[in-house]
């Protein structure tokens, strides 16, 4: 049973975890000055950690009654945490969001770090579409070979 | 019956399965080049092939080389690829994996080429039977 097409799932599924990584990281810096939030006090650095599954389409399931382990795994967003260290505090006692000392909170964003985790994520996407277009490839050369 | 089933292109058969099947671990690897404590699996195709070579020369059609070529995918090895953990504890060799990418790419085409050169000779046989 060819599982050509869950291939594709496999790269798919990573394409939207970059994707959702990015978006991430996207919000991290568009709030890395932001010091008011819903939930009060600044804004706090989001993360989210990837988990591999194993791709479990129907005929994997078929494969496995057969005894034959899958081969495919498939990465999800297990969770989207956040980070919990502290804010940053930068001295400014005019800002209105000064505490007694003068000192305001920052949320705990290092554009450093984001910008090298967004360089990654982007890397990632890149090699996941590669991989994507070299089973679509496949999959044309084998169409291709009806017309021989 | 050579013509109708040349061992050629049962031959190209079993390539392609396992291309295939390769190709497949190459893209999870490739999804889950950022996931902590994913280990990278790798077709062991050629230990194999060396063990089977002793009284089996590789013959596709044989239902040995099936068998061995079926086994093969329980036969995923998933700890013994060499390649240094990260603090992730994540060993996906990207540069390895983009190379096996590529060759696996071409070796499919050159293949898929080597078909239908096939299946035009024996059409050109066909054709020259009839005049």
């Amino acid at each position: 049973m060819s599982t050509l097409f869950s291939a594709l799932d496999v790269s798919a599924s990573a394409l939207q975890a970059q994707r959702q990584r990015l978006n991430l990281l996207i919000t991290n810096m568009a709030n890395s000055e932001t010091t008011r939030t819903p939930e009060g006090g600044p804004y706090r650095r989001k993360d989210l950690v990837f988990a591999s599954q194993p791709l479990q389409s129907f005929p994997e399931i078929l494969a496995q009654l057969g005894g034959a382990g899958t081969t495919l795994e498939a990465v999800r967003i297990e969770r989207i945490v956040t980070d919990p260290s502290p804010p940053r505090l930068r001295y400014q006692p005019g800002h209105p969001d000064a505490d007694e000392a003068g000192f305001v909170a920052y949320p705990n964003v290092d554009p450093l770090e984001e910008m090298a985790t967004l360089m990654s994520a982007v890397r990632a996407f890149e090699i996941n579409v590669k991989a994507f277009e070299a089973v679509r490839e496949i999959v044309q050369r084998s169409i291709d070979l009806a017309r021989a | 019956m050579e013509l109708i089933h040349p061992p050629l292109l049962s031959q190209i058969k079993a390539f392609m399965d396992r291309s295939l099947r390769r190709q497949e671990i190459i893209s999870s690897n490739l999804a889950n080049v950022d996931t902590p404590g994913y280990r990278a699996k790798r077709l062991e195709f050629s230990r194999i092939l060396r063990t089977q070579r002793g009284d089996h020369w590789m013959d596709p059609s044989s239902s040995k080389f099936s068998s061995s070529v079926s086994r093969l995918h329980s036969r995923i090895d998933r700890k013994g690829v060499a390649g240094s953990l990260g603090n992730d504890r994540n060993n996906v060799n990207l540069e390895a994996e983009m190379t096996e990418l590529a060759q696996n790419l071409l070796k499919f085409s050159i293949v898929s080429e080597i078909y239908q050169k096939e299946i035009q000779m024996i059409r050109s046989g066909i054709r020259e039977g009839r005049s």
